[in-house]
């Protein structure tokens, strides 16, 4: 570039506005100019392999430079690139790079110093696990690739990366192992992603709400993962990982229901262990979403089901309750959600108050005042549990609503209702797919192998992956494993 | 369709549903809302029915007893009418909460009201959905307010106190058991004979006094509690009895467990005959002399041949009572000729043939032990 | 996304099938067959089934010549265009008919047994609802669903069922071939027709290469349906007697009332959800059958609207029919004419004309063939 458009380009990028930074350096017959934002980059980085060298060099009278000659043999950087179109220094330099500019060359350079204020590995908060690794992502998608990449040393592994967001130009990678993964759901990821037009992602779960297939759907489509150890698992079995710069939870598609229930625990413990654990969480399922409703069902409409000694027992217990087991459960309900909702939300000091508030106040004060009957209590105590054994919490929030609904529906209807409102969300089920693949996989339609294997798991007895995900390579173990 | 329009529609069906859920629950009545009867009392007096209903009374004191508990567990409503649909809507007007009929244990009727009303009332029972079909039917001979009294005393129920005592019995292969939806079946069969449970007073007890019998859809007769063994080897499912015996100079008791019992019918020349096998296990328990006595083998064989005849006689006793007696099949043989000579049965009036039907008994009778109270020995076990 | 392909599986055949054909039928045919045949119920059913099956293979046979296709996509190959459009219309009708009295037998069956003081009308807005929703998500969607409901539906009704033999009294079944019962056989047949109607819901699935061995499987199924409803009659009198059977209405919720395990004790809550559900899923199939054959005659209207249409008119025709006081005396003289002609007689017609016409064929080719040389 010559002189004036030099001048015009730096008068610009140093404009109060911007707020960047710069340091000029003089040559021979010119001057460097380089411009960057403080708080991105590594300052110290900055000073010692790139200014000083610079500033050695052409300290030098009758030393010229140009962006070649400072990128082959002055600067020290690992990531330096040659640019040349000026109208991408907006978005390289508030990227977090670094731009040298040459008055008497047209080429400027790119160097990658940057140095974002981070966490360090945290421990896991959503997935607990007894016996698995406990390094979970961060916000920084660099250290979320590294720790990817430190599990799985495939040659195969792809790692794509995109830019999401017209204003906040989020980083977002797709990942997946290119000789296993269906090349369709690959490209309709991709696709996806590359279609979103939007000022801003800031988060796994904004991103999560373009790649559904229908805008108004309330049951999860894809999977959030929050530790490494996850991810490879779900690599291997030839899903697609989605990380999110700024997030620190990945997505994961396809999922299909029954992987809503699976722990690693049950992979990495005996596979005894793992069913057991996997029919419990299935029943805990059952039991969060329907005790209020099948309470309210039996106490209001068919009491007839019930053993005699029970239907008289009952009815002393709600002798002096003054609502209906309808309004009951309904208030029960709201109070747990509340009780769910203040804990996420207070601070950690004053957490264990709520907690004694819930029991002893709503819970005992509230049987002794005879507002509620204590079997009441018990069953959406019980139901409360219940909720806490499901792994996956996207899951249950869709649950905790329908459970309302549910109870609305039984306190109309009775079973009538119950029944019709589970029919409801069964078909919402069976007729949701996810990334091509049938959500309720491998139940319906049904795939002896996969739902063997969605029952027990065990490594040694996974010889194959899933059929329902449609890979390329089906084989996990060579034929003479035992 | 454009948008609006389905927004339209979607808006106005939430609407329907939101009054539809909010206005209705037609059917939602709370437990605590019914009177949860356990015992329907039945008499005819004075050409009157009167039904006596039982019901939990949920304002009574807790359970343990504490605060007080000179509250009634259970309450009972009398009412009256010249039939039934009378004597109901009497019951209705009395009631302050409706009636809850699913968690009636037994139906109890008086003998002078049975035998006027029984198949009526069954009929009756039939055709209300409300009442579950497994419950007891019994019939007592003494006044049913004396029953409730003993029960009211004892902070019982009629109904809970005679389905216990009745599976009690039962479980202990004393008694055997009929619920209501087999009497109705037999009602409705070709040929009606069979024994209800009579419950009654027993020392200031409510016990088992005996079985009525009901002929031809009518209460016919009888059979008091201690005349009954012959009737539980044939009627019991688990039948376990014990047996004073008197051998050389000993009285021995002596348990016997009935293993098998099958009932053979047979028609030759228009002769019904019934082969009657039974097998028993049985064990000595204990003598009333001090020394312990070793059986050999021969003795063995001995006692087993008296509990035999001890066995055929009562058999023979029980089934002889109901061909002279009472004239009536009680036992349901019918049913074995029936299975195996359909058309022969068919052409035949059961009630003119039973009295002339041969019976065989086939009685087998295997002593285990030969030491009184011997645990050692394995087969007794 | 479309890697897989809309088409139903065999598995899910058997489901469809068994829910479509059993929906209330469980319910009502042990007091049909008590009254009509007694103890010697199980014959009947059994030979029923295996001319049912065979119908039912002819279907099979039908779609499988004609991959991807429906009845109304062939059937102008077989019997011309405007026979196929009046039986496409018959069938339409059939199902409504059928999709109404279903819907009236289960208000009466909740009216009676469940909700008695809830008005139909309410019963039905929610019920009529969701069942055009569900036939609204199309059959492969439906065939799902029927795969998860039928086998909570099998697995409980044939555990409750051995629970009732287990405690019923084998003299009540006993003698299983009475000889003087055995002249009821064949009227007894004409009675179970209306348990084994719905095997032409087949003619609105299309089959594709993963159906290549439905036919065989569609003969097996009705035969293991034929068994069901034998071992259900025979378990329902085993429990309540001959004579009981006969005169309850719904005789197998009767029995399931009186059977009693320990722990629970009571069992008939496993069949208020689970029974519930397969009458669902029996309304959820016809009213697909009949989207599906709407959808093709009406192939310009969007499906939307003609669900709509659909569920309104079958709103009102069911709270007709609901007020009319014999209906169950006009269906049980009127149904085992129409489902006859349904389910046996024009499958049979159809199957025998495209044999006939795919010979024919064969034999042309064979002449031209010789004819060049």
């Amino acid at each position: 570039m010559d002189n004036h458009d030099f001048e015009d380009i730096v008068r610009l990028l140093k404009a109060k506005e911007h707020n960047y930074n710069s340091r000029s350096i003089p040559y021979i017959n010119g001057r460097i100019e380089i411009i960057y934002i403080n708080q991105l980059i590594d300052k110290t980085g900055l000073a010692e392999f790139v200014v000083r060298p610079l500033i050695e060099y052409c300290s030098k009278l009758d030393n010229s430079i140009n962006a070649q000659t400072a990128a082959d043999g002055i600067i020290y950087a690992i990531e330096c690139t040659i640019e040349t179109d000026p109208s991408k220094l907006d978005d390289i330099i508030l990227s977090g790079m670094v731009v040298v500019l040459f008055s008497t060359d047209s080429r400027y350079l790119v160097l990658n110093l940057k140095m974002v204020e981070k966490r360090a590995i945290p421990e896991p908060k959503l997935t607990y696990t007894m016996r698995g690794p406990q390094d979970c992502f961060t916000e920084n998608l660099d250290s979320n690739i590294s720790l990817l990449r430190y599990r799985v040393k495939d040659k195969n592994l792809r790692i794509k990366n995109f830019e999401v967001g017209r204003r906040t130009k989020t980083r977002v990678a797709v990942v997946y192992i290119e000789d296993i993964a269906n090349e369709s759901v690959v490209s309709e990821v991709e696709r996806r992603i590359t279609s979103i037009d939007v000022d801003g992602i800031g988060e796994s779960g904004e991103l999560q709400s373009f790649l559904l297939d229908k805008k108004h759907q309330i049951l999860p489509q894809m999977g959030i993962i929050e530790r490494s150890d996850m991810t490879f698992h779900t690599l291997l079995e030839g899903k697609v990982i989605v990380l999110v710069d700024g997030s620190g939870l990945a997505l994961s598609a396809p999922k299909v229901f029954s992987e809503f229930f699976m722990t690693c625990d049950d992979r990495y413990d005996n596979k005894y262990f793992g069913m057991y654990g996997r029919l419990f969480r299935y029943l805990a399922f059952i039991i969060a979403l329907t005790a209020s409703s099948i309470f309210v069902a039996l106490t209001s409409f068919h009491s007839d089901v019930l053993p005699a000694k029970y239907a008289i027992s009952l009815m002393e217990m709600r002798s002096k309750v003054p609502f209906t087991a309808v309004f009951g459960a309904l208030t029960m309900e709201f109070i747990v959600e509340l009780l769910r909702e203040s804990l996420l939300r207070v601070p950690k000091q004053i957490g264990p108050a709520i907690g004694i508030v819930g029991a002893l106040v709503i819970g005992q004060a509230s049987v002794s005042a005879g507002i509620f009957s204590p079997l009441l209590l018990i069953v959406v105590s019980t139901a409360l549990l219940a909720s806490f054994a499901i792994p996956d919490y996207s899951l249950l929030n869709t649950f905790r609503i329908l459970k309302f609904a549910l109870i609305l529906v039984t306190g109309a209807f009775g079973f009538y209702g119950f029944t019709l409102f589970l029919t409801l969300i069964m078909i919402e089920l069976v007729s949701m797919n996810s990334f091509g693949v049938p959500f309720m996989a491998p139940w319906a339609p049904f795939n002896a192998y996969d739902a063997q294997r969605t029952l027990m798991y065990n490594t040694t007895m996974a010889t194959e992956r899933q059929n329902i995900m449609r890979v390329k390579n089906k084989k996990r173990l060579k034929d003479n494993q035992p | 369709m454009n948008f609006k329009k389905i927004k339209v529609f979607a808006a106005s069906l939430i609407m329907l549903y939101v009054i539809l859920f909010s206005s209705g629950c037609w059917d939602a009545l709370d437990l605590n809302e019914r009177s949860i009867v356990t015992t329907v009392l039945l008499d005819y007096n004075e050409d009157k029915i009167i039904f006596y209903i039982e019901m939990a009374n949920p304002d009574k004191a807790t359970t343990n007893g504490s605060g007080g508990g000179s509250e009634d567990k259970y309450l009972v409503v009398k009412s009256v009418g010249k039939d039934f649909v009378e004597a109901r809507n009497n019951a209705n007007e009395k009631m302050d909460k409706p009636v809850y009929l699913s968690a009636v244990r037994s139906i109890v009727m008086t003998e002078r009201f049975a035998k006027l009303h029984f198949i009526e009332y069954l009929h009756r029972f039939r055709s209300d959905e409300n009442y579950r079909k497994k419950i007891d039917t019994v019939i007592t001979r003494d006044e049913p307010e004396e029953l409730l009294k003993i029960t009211k005393e004892k902070k019982q129920s009629l109904g809970f106190v005679t389905e216990d005592i009745i599976e009690t019995l039962e479980e202990q292969g004393k008694s055997f058991k009929r619920t209501t939806m087999r009497l109705l079946e037999n009602i409705s069969a070709k040929y009606t004979g069979m024994l209800i449970p009579c419950m009654g007073i027993s020392e200031e007890e409510i016990a088992l006094v005996g079985y009525s019998v009901v002929n031809n859809n009518k209460v016919d007769g009888f059979l008091p509690v201690e005349e009954i063994e012959g009737m539980i080897l044939l009627k019991a499912e688990k039948v376990k009895t014990n047996y004073r015996l008197h051998y050389n100079d000993m009285n021995m008791t002596v348990k016997v467990t009935q293993k098998k019992r099958t009932i053979k019918a047979n028609y030759d020349n228009e002769q019904i005959s019934m082969d009657v096998n039974m097998e028993y296990k049985a064990e000595l328990l204990y003598g009333d002399k001090k020394e312990p006595y070793n059986f050999q083998e021969e003795d063995a064989k001995a006692l087993g041949e008296l509990l035999k005849e001890r066995i055929k006689e009562e058999l023979a006793e029980a089934i002889g009572r109901s061909q002279t007696e009472f004239n009536c099949d009680y036992y349901q043989f019918d049913d074995e000729f029936r299975i195996k000579y359909p058309i022969e049965f068919d052409r035949m009036d059961w009630y003119e043939e039973y009295p002339k039907i041969k019976f065989n008994y086939n009685i087998k009778v295997k002593l285990g032990t030969v030491w009184i109270m011997d645990y050692s020995n394995d087969e007794a076990k | 996304m479309g890697h897989y392909p809309s088409s139903v599986t065999n598995k899910q055949l058997f489901f469809l099938l068994f829910l479509a054909l059993t929906t209330y039928t469980t319910i009502d045919l042990p007091k049909i067959m008590a009254q009509s045949a007694g103890r010697i119920s199980w014959l009947p059913i059994i030979l029923a089934s295996i001319v049912f099956a065979i119908v039912a293979f002819m279907i099979c046979k039908l779609n499988a010549m004609n991959e991807g296709k429906v009845l109304f996509d062939y059937g102008k190959d077989i019997v011309g265009k405007y026979f196929n459009y009046a039986i496409c219309v018959f069938y339409i009708i059939y199902f409504t008919i059928i999709a109404v009295y279903l819907k009236t037998k289960l208000v009466g069956l909740l009216s009676a047994n469940f909700l008695p003081l809830t008005p139909p009308y309410a019963l039905l807005i929610v019920g009529i609802a969701l069942f055009g929703y569900i036939a609204y998500k199309g059959v492969t969607n439906v065939a799902r669903m029927t795969e998860i409901i039928g086998v909570a539906f099998i697995l409980v009704t044939t555990v409750l069922c051995g629970i009732m033999i287990f405690e019923g009294m084998h003299y009540n079944v006993l003698p299983l071939l009475n000889p003087l019962e055995v002249k009821n056989i064949v009227p007894a047949m004409k009675d179970t027709i209306t348990g084994f109607g719905g095997i032409e819901i087949l003619f609105i699935i299309p089959f594709t290469a993963l159906n290549k061995k439905a036919p065989r499987q569609t003969f097996r199924t009705l035969i293991i349906i034929g068994l069901f409803y034998a071992l259900i009659v025979e378990s329902t009198i085993m429990i309540l007697g001959i004579n009981n059977t006969a005169m309850f209405n719904d005789s197998f919720i009767e029995a399931i009332k009186i059977v009693e395990v320990p722990i629970i004790e009571r069992t008939d809550i496993f069949y208020l959800t689970f029974g519930l559900t397969s009458l669902f899923a029996g309304l959820f199939i016809v009213n697909v059958a009949i989207l599906e054959l709407a959808c093709k005659i009406f192939a310009k209207a969007k499906r939307s609207v003609l669900t709509i249409i659909m569920s309104i008119i079958l709103f009102i025709l069911a709270m007709i029919a609901t007020n009319i006081t014999n209906i169950q005396e006009i269906a049980k003289q009127s149904f085992p004419i129409i489902i006859a002609i349904a389910s046996l007689a024009i499958p049979v017609v159809l199957f025998t004309i495209a044999i006939i016409k795919k010979q024919a064929t064969k034999r042309r080719k064979r002449e031209m063939k010789d004819h060049e040389f």
